[in-house]
């Protein structure tokens, strides 16, 4: 932006004397700021260090410097908590603000080292026996109980996927997309069930106000989760009605929601999930490409009318 | 000149900052809504997922027409359905500016859809009468999509047209120094012809009358400050020289081999001294970019450690180096600050939660599986892939 745009802002009384100061300083860059530069760096430098220090530890199992690798991390842990807890504010269960981005990413990479640990005991001294899901299910539990202590996002998200790895199953919806093709019809369900579970689960914690914040972080992955799953099992299962059904149901739910909360993300991958599940059966059922193709107008075409002709309460929204 | 009202171009700018400094808490609630009253256009420009929303959609309308268009032209020659491409195409443009004018559509994602479409049909019409012929040239096929695609920057600034059009020029100069034979000095041709146009885009952006035009401009520098990296880069020159001059050529078999080792590792250096020295975040960020992709080449060609010594020791060293830098410009030094003193619009917050679960969460060992003993080897199933 040009400052003499501030300037004039300042001059019709939009903004004060201080504030035109202040956003001078930053459009002429005398006062330029690094935080995403370094966020990216921060992020992937956990991504590489935990990705390495993942291989190392089990390549070096059987050699003397695999204590001195555990004991390294157990130091680096330690230290990532001492940080954290000694930085963080009470608990509450409304949003508390982030003492800053350095303690987000120290307190990310100390649990991620603490799961590492985690699986290496295990395998090592095998504490779990052979109840090796255990190993998986410790970790994840810790993740929620840190992100809600700690109010983190990320290690929620964290969590998240560990139970989900615990049960076998994912969040990544690329990989859900591509296991989806070749999933067998108890890893489907359960991946549905899970989902939707996830989304429950926020829903009520989001009622009796704990954590509202998480919310949104909760319900993207569960419902990612539960739309996909009920896809897969629209496209690969018998009884095609009946997830047909759940889908329209879960899309209605979604875009239910979505108008209420004002969650324009909701509104999309509900609309979305449930547009694709339609299409397939429709087109599944249409044998003319003709007819096909005159579905797709008419149904792209009674979306994009409805945008706008509601523009304007969506824009209010 | 640009199809917008460049004055409610301006105001919409002004209004989309002020949400900025609103939600960065440097102006109040009533600050905000008295600037959004005061500089209101009638623009519809909706959300950014609204946006997406009606481009998917608008998108699958038009494939729709298409496809029935090319059922009913199935039996035709090529000609015939190239010629129905380029027709319809330019018929949906002007459809697009007579929309666009009566709705004051901007950034909508309807009309970037329709602009897409058209050029595709357009560009795809000539290109197919083209190879319908017996003419046979590498230059041709870029120069062919040239005016449609200046003429789709020049009236809507769009980006992605602007991006396109940097690669047709681009292209047509490789293809020409390549028919040319110029081997040695090709790399150094693309690197200025690079630096040029960055220089040329960034002296553009000062003008009054290019304000409308500054994200493509931006666009331009992005992928000039990149393909000149790219230029210089050991990996790609020696690759290209295998492929272009000498297909059973060694690596390693190219004029002046130090020259590009040299230049792979000093021009990222060079953008992020220059970013840091001129506060210019394009170029830091690119200087951060290709730092990456030349410590990737590195590793290509020297294998010094194993991959996952080299992973942990890199991103412990990069994680106290960012650390230390953060904790540093905690309060302001000389200008620089790890504050967020700014804000995106969107929420940044949950899209990185998101961001952080579903990617690193993949680095997590999976435990579901017993491992073999030595090897390190991960088992399990479900968590294995990437984002």
């Amino acid at each position: 932006m040009d400052t003499r745009t501030l300037q004039t802002l300042q001059s019709q009384g939009l903004l004060d004397e201080k504030q035109q100061e202040f956003l001078t300083r930053v459009y002429d860059k005398s006062l330029f700021s690094l935080f995403y530069e370094l966020k990216t760096l921060l992020y992937f430098s956990i991504l590489l260090f935990t990705t390495g220090i993942g291989i190392w530890v089990y390549k070096n199992i059987d050699t003397i410097g695999h204590q001195a690798i555990i004991t390294a991390l157990s130091i680096v842990m330690g230290s990532c908590f001492w940080y954290a807890t000694k930085h963080k504010s009470p608990y509450s269960p409304l949003e508390v603000k982030s003492p800053g981005m350095l303690y987000e990413y120290i307190l990310l990479l100390g649990s991620l080292v603490f799961a590492t640990l985690v699986g290496y005991v295990q395998y090592q001294y095998g504490i779990f026996g052979s109840r090796w899901e255990l190993s998986t299910l410790i970790p994840a539990i810790v993740f929620l109980f840190i992100a809600y202590s700690y109010d983190h996002r990320g290690i929620l998200a964290l969590g998240i996927a560990g139970l989900a790895s615990t049960l076998g199953l994912t969040i990544s919806p690329i990989q859900m997309v591509r296991e989806g093709f070749f999933s067998a019809k108890p890893l489907i369900l359960s991946q549905l069930i899970f989902g939707v579970s996830i989304c429950a689960i926020s829903l009520f914690l989001d009622y009796k106000n704990i954590k509202k914040h998480f919310t949104f972080t909760l319900l993207n992955l569960g419902s990612q989760i539960a739309f996909i799953s009920c896809l897969f099992a629209l496209f690969q299962l018998d009884q095609e009605a009946v997830y047909f059904l759940l889908l329209m149901i879960l899309s209605t739910i979604g875009i239910t929601y979505a108008l209420k909360r004002k969650s324009f993300l909701f509104l999309l991958n509900s609309s979305l999930y449930g547009y694709i599940g339609l299409s397939y059966l429709v087109i599944k059922n249409m044998k003319d490409p003709y007819s096909i193709f005159c579905y797709l107008i008419v149904s792209g075409g009674v979306i994009i009318t409805f945008v706008f002709k509601y523009k304007k309460a969506l824009a209010h929204s | 000149m640009i199809l917008f009202n460049k004055k409610w171009i301006e105001n919409q700018s002004i209004v989309e900052e002020a949400k900025r400094w609103h939600i960065s808490e440097i102006i109040s609630k009533d600050q905000y809504e008295s600037i959004k009253t005061c500089y209101a256009t009638p623009f519809y420009t909706p959300t950014l997922l609204i946006r997406i929303l009606l481009f998917i959609f608008t998108y699958i309308t038009l494939s729709g027409v298409g496809g029935i268009l090319l059922i009913s032209l199935q039996n035709s020659g090529n000609s015939t359905l190239a010629s129905t491409g380029i027709i319809l195409g330019m018929l949906l443009l002007v459809l697009l500016e007579y929309i666009i004018t009566h709705r004051k559509l901007y950034k909508s994602g309807f009309e970037e859809a329709c602009l897409y479409m058209a050029l595709w049909g357009i560009i795809g019409g000539f290109l197919g009468l083209y190879f319908d012929t017996a003419v046979s040239s590498e230059i041709i096929p870029w120069m062919i999509p040239l005016p449609f695609l200046i003429w789709g920057v020049v009236r809507f600034a769009d980006p992605l047209t602007t991006a396109a059009t940097y690669v047709c020029f681009f292209a047509i100069l490789f293809f020409f120094l390549k028919q040319k034979e110029v081997t040695i000095p090709l790399p150094f041709i693309l690197m200025t012809f690079s630096a040029l146009a960055y220089f040329g885009a960034h002296r553009l952006k000062r003008y009054e009358c290019a304000k409308p035009y500054r994200g493509c401009l931006s666009i331009i520098e992005a992928l000039d400050l990149f393909t000149f990296y790219a230029a210089s880069n050991y990996f790609v020159v020696s690759k290209t020289n295998i492929l272009l001059i000498d297909f059973f050529a060694q690596e390693g078999n190219i004029f002046w081999v130090w020259l590009f080792y040299v230049l792979t590792f000093l021009i990222p250096l060079t953008y992020i001294i220059l970013g840091l020295i001129r506060r210019d975040s394009l170029l830091l960020r690119m200087g951060l970019f290709t730092s990456a992709l030349s410590a990737l080449t590195f590793r290509y060609y020297f294998h010094l450690l194993p991959p996952e010594v080299i992973l942990t020791l890199s991103g412990a060293f990069l994680f106290v180096i960012a650390a230390c830098i953060t904790r540093l410009l905690n309060v302001e030094r000389k200008g620089f600050t790890s504050q967020n003193i700014l804000r995106e619009k969107s929420k940044g917050a949950n899209v990185e939660g998101w961001l952080i679960g579903s990617t690193l969460h993949t680095t997590l060992p999976n435990q579901a599986k017993p491992f073999e003993s030595g090897g390190g080897k991960f088992g399990g199933g479900g968590t294995g892939g990437n984002w």
